[in-house]
């Protein structure tokens, strides 16, 4: 009985076609952002050097300009210029045979450093203090000032080799996007069954509430986990870590199952699932802007239901996690998302009596 | 066609309007997202390193390092919270200030430093927060650097801060929920609860509904338009061709609008289509965010005649013969926007007569 209303109710969808193909597009439109987003990450600043009569038996290397300058070298002053007008660098330095003697001997010298044009004072201000600070701690001596701390280091964070692109950052927001909208999708599914009457219509027969309220969940677990299914299979994110990428993406269903059920129960009509499930999507999104955003992040935001899907499939995906790594998280999710269609289910019942 | 009834259908048509989530929605979103841009995402977006401080003692360097403008810097409390705090990313690298740091540093104590650095920080970062941090102590000692810098900048120096890329997504996005989605969702509600029908049956034609309709969105987006550059500093220095400009735009957003509600047969038709073609229609508003893109693309998309002489005349208080060409193109997609509600028009009123 539940799979002849599971049935149905994907054929209601899908007689639909201007919807079913509009999720199809949806889909689609996903996949298109997850691969226009750049995949790699620019780990330094492109910087171009022209030095002036630069000695033959010099290489640039032991030019020191820092760690965090990609340096390029130019022919002449005015390519170096052009280069920057045109914006393929941000920053250029012309070091001239005077300057070179200069730092050379340990004398003062003066840099002439060009910046592009529209080049943030903030970055002006960065790239100065680290071609001065890189070249002053080369021409002081080792115990004087800041050359002579002694740096005690530690790295925190997740178990990752270096910075993660933006597009391995937002795979799991795409996925709790396509799950907190599916969330408006199954509410507005049993609100217009309960305001055509074509519930109470159902539950006349022999169909109990149980039956009816699992087949609901069925359905709408069911396109949550197909859609989110094959982002992360076409993404290439289902490979890294198939099983518990589908275990997170099968609990992640039955949490937003659960509060389809709640927002159905407190809902009256279609504006009102919308207005419910656009409250419900800000919330549920709001931790993924921490993985997306790090600077937004807070405590707080691991009270979040949606904190434990998008956090377990941030580390599964992008740091490598296994299953034990996670079971807390995951844990969470099923007593969570269980919790709320037995809330929701209850409130539901209570409405159709 | 009667102004009188229109003004009537324009009332109920706002008295309703305070019921419902849309119109609530095209009131509020943009104030907010306005205030957002405005206190959040200027910060979000920027890429200025972020570095978190634990002072034990009471360190000079702090101050410096608060009041540099290339990095951003937080003091935190105590060394957990710093600690919390790079391991969410929240800050790139942290620094734990021993209570004699500025005493260690002018050779008194032991000269150590505790840096926690977020295992996904970037290099760049990492370098230009601790050649800051090294210059700050050769400042707070007195030691004379050998090196100075003098540094030239090219071309007239504008800076587009990302307050100002946002900008364009802001003003169409209020154009496009008042103008698009007020009308259309009024006229979707008006079909699915048949009083579409009703309304036709008295002496109002759909003519007049329809423009009603129009007339409410065009308002509102104009109305929010203004609220929105107003809120932004971007409200430029002439106001009469701004007011114009934003009719115009209105006037198109709300046509199709009015055009998008009478073929869409359901609310949730009308959220699928607005969910599929929103990045068609905020694509020159994007494309602008974008500025290493060729702008040229931004010109295929309709949209970026609705917007592109709105941020001419507020932002570059250009004149009307700088936008006269955009304003062309605009007048004529509002005149196509008509013609194929015009043709449509007349096939509904018949299957509307059939159906009283």
């Amino acid at each position: 009985m539940i799979a002849a209303l599971v049935q149905k109710d994907v054929k209601l969808f899908f007689r639909n076609q201007f919807f079913a193909l509009i999720t199809a597009m949806g889909l689609v439109f996903y996949l298109l952002i997850y691969f226009l987003l750049p995949a790699d990450v620019e780990e330094t600043l492109p910087f171009a050097v022209f030095v002036e009569d630069m000695p033959a038996d010099v290489a640039l290397a032991e030019v020191p300009l820092g760690d965090g300058l990609a340096v390029s070298t130019f022919d002449s002053e005015e390519s170096l210029i052009q280069a920057l007008q045109n914006g393929d660098y941000m920053a250029g330095l012309v070091l001239s045979a005077e300057t070179m003697a200069a730092i050379g001997q340990g004398e003062a010298a003066t840099l002439n450093v060009y910046y592009a044009p529209g080049t943030p004072s903030e970055m002006r201000g960065a790239v100065d203090s680290m071609l001065g600070s890189a070249l002053n701690a080369h021409m002081l001596p080792p115990d004087a000032a800041a050359a002579g701390i002694d740096r005690v280091t530690e790295v925190v964070g997740l178990n990752v080799d270096g910075p993660l692109s933006m597009r391995d950052r937002i795979l799991p927001t795409l996925v709790l996007m396509i799950l907190a909208i599916e969330v408006m999708g199954l509410a507005t599914l049993i609100v217009e069954e309960i305001e055509h009457g074509t519930a109470q219509a159902l539950l006349i027969t022999p169909l109990g509430t149980g039956q009816f309220f699992a087949s609901k969940a069925v359905m709408g677990m069911g396109l949550a986990f197909v859609q989110v299914f094959l982002i992360m299979l076409l993404s290439g994110g289902l490979l890294v870590a198939p099983l518990l990428v589908t275990l997170a993406l099968l609990l992640g269903c039955l949490l937003i199952t659960g509060f389809s059920f709640i927002i159905a129960a407190i809902a009256r009509d279609m504006m009102s699932v919308i207005a419910w499930g656009m409250m419900g999507l800000i919330i549920l999104v709001l931790p993924s802007l921490a993985i997306v955003f790090p600077t937004m992040g807070s405590g707080w935001m691991d009270y979040i239901p949606s904190h434990y899907l998008i956090d377990t499939l941030h580390r599964a995906i992008n740091a490598g996690a296994t299953l034990g790594d996670v079971t807390a998280n995951l844990l969470t999710l099923l007593v969570i998302g269980a919790g709320t269609l037995v809330l929701g289910s209850m409130v539901l019942r209570r409405r159709f009596a | 066609m009667n102004l009188g009834r229109i003004g009537t259908l324009f009332m109920k048509e706002i008295r309703q309007g305070a019921t419902n989530f849309f119109f609530i929605y095209a009131l509020i979103m943009p104030v907010v997202l306005s205030l957002i841009v405005a206190l959040v995402f200027g910060d979000l977006f920027s890429e200025t390193p972020r570095l978190g401080v634990y002072d034990a003692g009471e360190s000079e360097v702090v101050a410096s390092l608060l009041a540099e403008d290339h990095i951003q810097t937080t003091v935190y409390a105590s060394e957990s919270a710093l600690r919390d705090a790079v391991e969410r990313g929240v800050v790139m690298v942290g620094l734990v200030l021993a209570p004699d740091f500025d005493a260690a540093i002018r050779g008194d104590a032991q000269r150590q430093l505790t840096v926690i650095y977020w295992a996904e920080s970037l290099a760049k970062d990492i370098a230009i927060i601790n050649s800051t941090v090294d210059q700050l102590v050769m400042q707070a000692v007195e030691v004379e650097a050998p090196v100075t810098i003098n540094s030239t900048q090219l071309g007239d120096g504008v800076e587009i801060s990302w307050t100002e890329r946002l900008l364009p997504v802001i003003v169409l996005m209020t154009l496009m929920l008042g103008g698009i989605m007020v009308p259309a969702a009024s006229l979707v509600d008006e079909k699915q609860k048949r009083t579409l029908s009703a309304l036709t049956i008295t002496p109002a034609t759909l003519l007049e509904v329809y423009s009603a309709k129009a007339l409410v969105g065009v308002v509102l987006s104009t109305i929010m338009g203004l609220i929105v550059l107003i809120l932004n500093n971007a409200f430029g220095g002439q106001p009469a061709l701004l007011l114009t400009v934003l009719g115009l735009s209105a006037v198109s957003a709300s046509i199709f609008g009015v055009l998008l509600g009478s073929l869409v047969k359901d609310i949730n038709v009308l959220l699928a289509v607005i969910k599929s073609g929103a990045l068609i229609l905020m694509a020159p508003a994007l494309i602008r965010m974008v500025p290493d893109l060729p702008q040229w693309i931004a010109q295929v998309f309709p949209t970026y005649y609705v917007l592109n002489p709105v941020l001419e005349v507020s932002q570059n208080n250009t004149g009307l013969d700088g936008i006269a060409v955009d304003l062309v193109v605009l007048v004529a997609i509002i005149g196509a926007l008509v013609l194929a509600l015009v043709l449509l028009f007349e096939r509904q009123q018949k299957q509307l007569a059939l159906m009283s």
